[in-house]
């Protein structure tokens, strides 16, 4: 590229460098502040004292979520269910989302599949049908109630099958005159051609199962099965409850708060862990994951 | 398009019968495809239409011991649940709160991310641009719940007044905002109607800018560099070349995806707006999921807030069909 | 290769999907006939919980295996958490699943199912009540009586079992005591005096908002409320019977009694005194009120005044002091001074579903349990756990084991109980940490379990002071107090009452928040009537014919 040192470039340069400089701060601020609350003292975040870095720095926080609380083993359950529906979800999407891309010549009652598919996208029967059907099969407090009704997401499928549809028919058609069957074709060509697609819907996929906690809540009773999201739901909500619920004349869950001293960094604390493991996966599916969202996005 | 066309018209002529023959026949040569669809399909059977069922109760005055299909039909030949929405007071309201906050969504997120992605994309130093990707979708990966807590902590404010010494009980943007004589009083940003749509809006463009911008960063890492430097050669500025070269070849995708994004108007979800909401900002905050919501988890009124669902899923149809028929024509592509 | 995984997870999920799990999770509990013939009642048991406490996860423990050998019942519990209570238990009945136990509900909530046919009556009449659970009724005494009245549905039956309060009066006017002595000021009686001494304050901490509060609106707002003669929980009741002047007012807010109470707030408002979050503000952040003294007067608990003080003591401050107070504030003082009496009874439940009626006896060997548990030796029981293992008697007292339970937990004391018993007694009260203790290690969860020693002193004493100060002031100071009138819904009553309540309170709580900060002034006309025009169009006019309606046929009714 010709190097451009003109007045206009340099200025502009400058532009775009203040620009992104701010938005970096105002992207990174608030995700510093919460870990800051999370490592400094109470009284200090009572006093109004932080502003952005640590005061009165402790780990007393993090010593409460990890020895009395239930956030460890949600933790642990958060990442079981992340890995095992991300499993799940990309092996059906996958192959559900192949056969819709081929051409309507090679795929049989592909029209009514495809209706099949798209009328979800907006009717949703809505808790008490769901949780009958969840209820019936059996499902009821097990990671499966969790994992299997949002399996496919109608969007993800469709981001994949457009993947699918970018790759050139050309390409299958060479494969058919050397001899290759529709399996072949399947797992030798098209997965190893889809990583980028794959890493992408995977992500999705992980990041939605990661931060749900609604079915968690409607579907499981044993709290040792709970996610960390309904975990940190409940810290967050339990201040909010037991102001109303004082109000209505019971102030046990005051009793509970008062209990603790440092309900508010601890709340810090447990939404710091959270935002931590998405930090650290991200990196490693970055490359293939911009790539994947190039095709997904612009077809879908 | 003119085969398809035709296509359609063979079948036509053939008749029923001979399409499913047709599509029999495939169906043998291609056992594989249907079989890798099996999976899938049974999902989409067990897990949404089996359920969906479950809609009838819209047009049920719906006694849980009886169970939907026991329960009997509602009043108004089973439409008065949706009379009864569409005779609620606050009803436009609500749809027009939904749409104000969809429409404010696109106004603001849309522009913006593009920008960034110029942005980006005009940065010199590889290194630096790998960064302030990866930094500006970090907030993407912040659940709801979690960006809740942090806004009603920054917004916050008791009222204290400019003079006092200390801005301890003010969040911090109003303590910025004190400090440097803008207000001369603290303002409960949360609190207050007037200020609902901008917060919800801002950390929506907090959380998702990042985010969008990658579709078009990912477009225009493909621009072939010649074309830049054809027009360097030809005199143009940077900002010509943005407009001129850039932006043209990220047009049809913000087509589309400006197009998908009319279509999900009305489907605005609850989460954020239950969070960021308070009785005091209903005005402006109470959106049709949120109302539902509060109708059927908060009364236990699921016959009702199942008809404002399908009301509300019926108008997204026609919105969504509207939409993919703009898109097919303006870009040759479409959502199916 | 790959295709083969593929279709051996697909394969593995659909099977997985019908073998996983072990049914719903409320069938309801079936009953048998046990080795020594003996018939066993299982039961499904929601019973909501709050905190981390820890259960034993068997059935084999102290309290499940007293339940089977005296009481032939089995619980299968449901532990939910507050948080997460209304929406799983809707689900539950609305999807005909409901547990045969349900606890931590409303009264609201269980009127509702009641209506719906799905809840089985404890009691057809307060006469079968008392022959049905003596020692239940006992607990509650000569008010019993009229706790039935209350808590009863339309068709006069009783479909839950209210919990005796241990509260009697507890909320009351809390304020800097150190910066009034500073000051010279005493705490005000009327409205007026109230802005005077907002005055004199302001003008020595004119940085300094005077007037805060961590209950949120509903209890924030409370001690303005009575200062204008309406009751605590008008905002939930919408409706009270005003004893002084004797009449029914169906809906107090849209009330010149509540346009003069906004305009009072407009003006504290606008003279900074309000803080701009009293409408939402939660307990961390008043904390921090207190640690700038930016919070010298609020309405609140009488017990939290310690709390407080602590809070306002920090970072090297010292000699800040909390003070609860016994003085109201009233804007008519000729007419008298509004305080809040709690209401007579909590309303956790349990209820019992129509499932227990299924079975012959089902119902009736819960009630005979939940009976025992009212009496003396059942709250020891579900207090101190099981003599010889957790606890011992001295003199007739009772002494736990553990010589941390003792500082902790009420005393039995030559036979008698020493502390009155059974506050929310009804739910688990796994947030105080001895309970979770034996909850834990016995698996007994501490319903009727008598009140520890340490509430007692922490706060049961404050609060018996305050009671008796306020009830003391009835005879000298013109105090009264507004009490819950029963009202009877019929089913299709109930449910317009909940559409219009829900309806009016959008509106209203809109409106509070204009009037008190925002773009409309109360004094003025026209923003006034704007208001209520508004109200009508949502059904004010209809609910005031409803309530006024239901009022009076309640009444009759009672009155026959």
């Amino acid at each position: 590229m010709v190097k451009d040192t003109s007045l206009s470039s340099r200025l502009l340069d400058v532009i775009i460098f203040i620009t992104l400089l701010l938005l970096m701060i105002v992207t990174l601020y608030p995700i510093i502040y919460i870990f800051s609350v999370s490592v400094s003292s109470s009284t200090a975040y009572e006093a109004g004292l932080i502003r952005f870095l640590p005061v009165d720095f402790t780990l007393s926080a993090y010593k409460v979520v990890f020895t009395a609380g239930t956030v460890p083993r949600s933790f642990v359950n958060s990442v079981i269910y992340t890995a095992v529906y991300t499993v799940v979800s990309l092996a059906l999407t996958t192959t559900m989302a192949y056969p819709l891309s081929r051409s309507s010549s090679r795929v049989p009652f592909k029209a009514f599949f495809s209706v099949v598919v798209v009328v979800t996208m907006f009717f949703n029967a809505g808790i008490a049908p769901n949780y009958l059907v969840v209820r019936n099969l059996g499902l009821l407090d097990s990671m499966w109630a969790l994992i299997l009704p949002s399996a496919v997401s109608t969007y993800n499928l469709v981001v994949m099958r457009s993947f699918f549809q970018s790759v050139p028919e050309t390409l299958e058609e060479a494969a058919f005159i050397d001899g290759a069957n529709e399996i072949t074709i399947f797992t030798k060509i098209m997965l190893p051609l889809s990583k980028a697609a794959l890493a992408t819907v995977g992500l999705f996929y992980g990041v939605y199962m990661w931060n749900s906690w609604f079915s968690a809540m409607l579907y499981l009773a044993d709290s040792s099965k709970f996610p960390l999201q309904l975990i940190i739901r409940q810290i967050i909500m339990q201040n909010q409850m037991a102001a109303e619920l004082a109000a209505m004349g019971d102030t046990s869950m005051q009793d509970a708060l008062g209990e603790s001293v440092n309900t508010e960094t601890v709340k810090y604390a447990t939404l710091f862990i959270s935002v931590i493991p998405m930090v650290i996966v991200y990196p490693f599916i970055q490359k293939h994951f911009v790539k994947g969202v190039m095709v997904g996005g612009v077809k879908g | 398009m003119a085969s398809k066309a035709k296509a359609v018209e063979k079948k036509e002529k053939v008749g029923i019968s001979a399409w499913w023959k047709t599509e029999l026949r495939k169906a043998k040569r291609s056992k594989f495809l249907l079989l890798l669809m099996l999976p899938g399909f049974v999902y989409y059977i067990i897990f949404h239409y089996v359920p969906m069922g479950g809609l009838l109760i819209a047009f049920k005055d719906f006694k849980p011991a009886l169970g939907i299909l026991k329960s009997p039909w509602a009043e108004s030949f089973g439409f008065e649940h949706f009379i009864r929405f569409l005779q609620t007071p606050d009803m436009l309201n609500y749809v027009w709160n939904t749409i104000a906050l969809s429409l404010l969504n696109i106004v603001w997120l849309f522009p913006l991310s593009i920008i960034l992605a110029l942005f980006i994309n005009e940065m010199r130093s590889m290194k630096m641009k790998k960064i302030v990707q990866t930094i500006s979708y970090l907030p993407h990966f912040v659940s709801v719940a979690a960006i809740a807590g942090m806004i009603t902590l920054f917004l916050s404010s008791q009222g204290t007044l400019a003079s006092a010494g200390s801005y301890a009980n003010e969040g911090i943007l109003n303590q910025l905002l004190l400090k440097i004589g803008v207000i001369d009083q603290g303002i409960a940003f949360l609190d207050n109607p007037a200020y609902f749509r901008t917060i919800y809006i801002a950390s929506d463009v907090w959380q998702g800018i990042g985010w969008s911008a990658i579709v078009y960063i990912a477009a225009l890492s493909g621009v072939d560099q010649e074309l830049y430097e054809a027009a360097t050669l030809d005199g143009a500025t940077r900002v010509q070349k943005m407009w001129h070269i850039s932006v043209q070849v990220i047009r049809p995708t913000i087509v589309i995806l400006l197009v998908m994004q009319i279509g999900k108007i009305m489907s605005l979800g609850s989460d954020k707006a239950l969070l960021l909401q308070r009785e005091t900002t209903y005005e402006k905050s109470q959106i049709l999921s949120t109302y539902i919501y509060s109708l059927g988890i908060g009364k236990g009124e699921f016959d009702y807030s199942s008809a404002v669902g399908l009301f509300n899923a019926g108008i997204n149809v026609i919105l969504v069909l509207i939409a993919n028929f703009i898109s097919k024509k303006m870009t040759e592509t479409s959502l199916f | 290769m790959k295709k083969k995984n593929l279709l051996k997870i697909g394969a593995f999920v659909l099977v997985a999907s019908t073998l996983a799990g072990c049914g719903g999770i409320n069938p309801p509990g079936k009953s048998y006939t046990d080795e020594d013939g003996r018939k066993i009642y299982t039961y499904n048991y929601n019973m909501y919980i709050q905190g981390d406490t820890t259960y034993p996860e068997t059935n084999d423990n102290e309290f499940d295996n007293m339940l089977y050998d005296d009481f032939g019942i089995v619980f299968n519990y449901d532990r939910i958490a507050r948080t997460d209570w209304e929406t799983k238990t809707n689900t539950y009945f609305a999807t005909n699943d409901a547990p045969d136990i349900t606890t931590g509900g409303k009264e609201t909530n269980y009127k509702g199912w009641a209506n719906q046919q799905m809840l089985a009556p404890v009691a057809d009449s307060y006469e079968d009540l008392c022959e049905k659970m003596p020692n239940y009724v006992k607990l509650f005494g000569d008010s019993m009586e009229e706790v039935y009245n209350l808590a009863a549905s339309s068709d006069g039956k009783l479909y839950y079992l209210p919990s005796l309060r241990q509260e009697k009066a507890q909320m009351c006017w809390l304020y800097r005591k150190d910066i009034f002595d500073d000051l010279g000021l005493e705490f005000p009686e009327t409205t007026d005096e109230f802005l005077e001494v907002c005055r004199v304050l302001k003008e020595k901490y004119p940085d300094k908002i005077l007037i805060s509060s961590n209950g949120q609106k509903t209890s924030s707002l409370t001690g303005f409320f009575q200062a204008f003669g309406m009751p605590e929980l008008i905002l939930s009741r919408n409706s009270f019977y005003d004893p002084k002047d004797e009449e029914f007012v169906a809906y107090a807010m849209a009330t010149d009694d509540a346009r003069d109470m906004y305009i009072f707030m407009r003006e504290l408002n606008d003279l900074n005194y309000l803080d701009k979050e009293i409408l939402s503000l939660e307990t961390d952040r008043f904390s921090s009120r207190c640690a700038t003294d930016n919070a010298m007067i609020t309405y609140n608990y009488v017990y939290n005044a310690e709390g407080f003080t602590t809070k306002t003591n920090v970072n090297g401050k010292e000699g800040g002091l909390w003070s609860p107070t016994d003085t109201m504030i009233t804007a008519h003082p000729e007419k008298g001074t509004v305080f809040k009496k709690d209401p007579l009874y909590s309303d956790y439940g349990p209820a019992f579903s129509t499932s227990c009626e299924s079975e012959e006896g089902k119902l009736d060997a819960v009630l005979k349990y939940f009976d025992w548990a009212a009496t003396p030796e059942g709250q020891v029981y579900h207090t101190y756990g099981v003599e010889g293992e957790s606890f011992h008697y001295e003199d007739a007292s009772t002494v736990a084991d553990d010589p941390g339970y003792e500082e902790n937990w009420g005393v039995m004391k030559d036979g008698k109980l020493v502390v009155p018993v059974v506050n929310d007694g009804w739910y688990d009260m796994a947030n105080n940490t001895k309970g979770t203790k034996i909850a834990e290690a016995l698996g007994i969860p501490s319903m009727f379990g008598k009140q520890p020693k340490k509430f007692w002193e922490d706060r049961g004493s404050k609060i018996e002071d305050l009671y008796q100060s306020f009830m003391s002031k009835t005879e000298t100071d013109n105090y009264y107090y507004i009490e819950d009138i029963p009202m009877r819904y019929t089913s299709e009553e109930e449910s317009r009452y909940t559409d219009l309540a829900t309806a009016l309170a959008t509106k209203r709580d809109e409106y509070m928040a204009r009037f008190i900060f925002g773009d409309m002034d109360p004094a003025d006309d026209n923003d006034w009537n704007q208001y209520i025009s508004d109200m009508n169009r949502v059904g004010l006019q209809d609910f005031v014919d409803l309530q006024n309606e239901v009022f009076e046929r309640t009444q009759a009714s009672l009155g026959e």
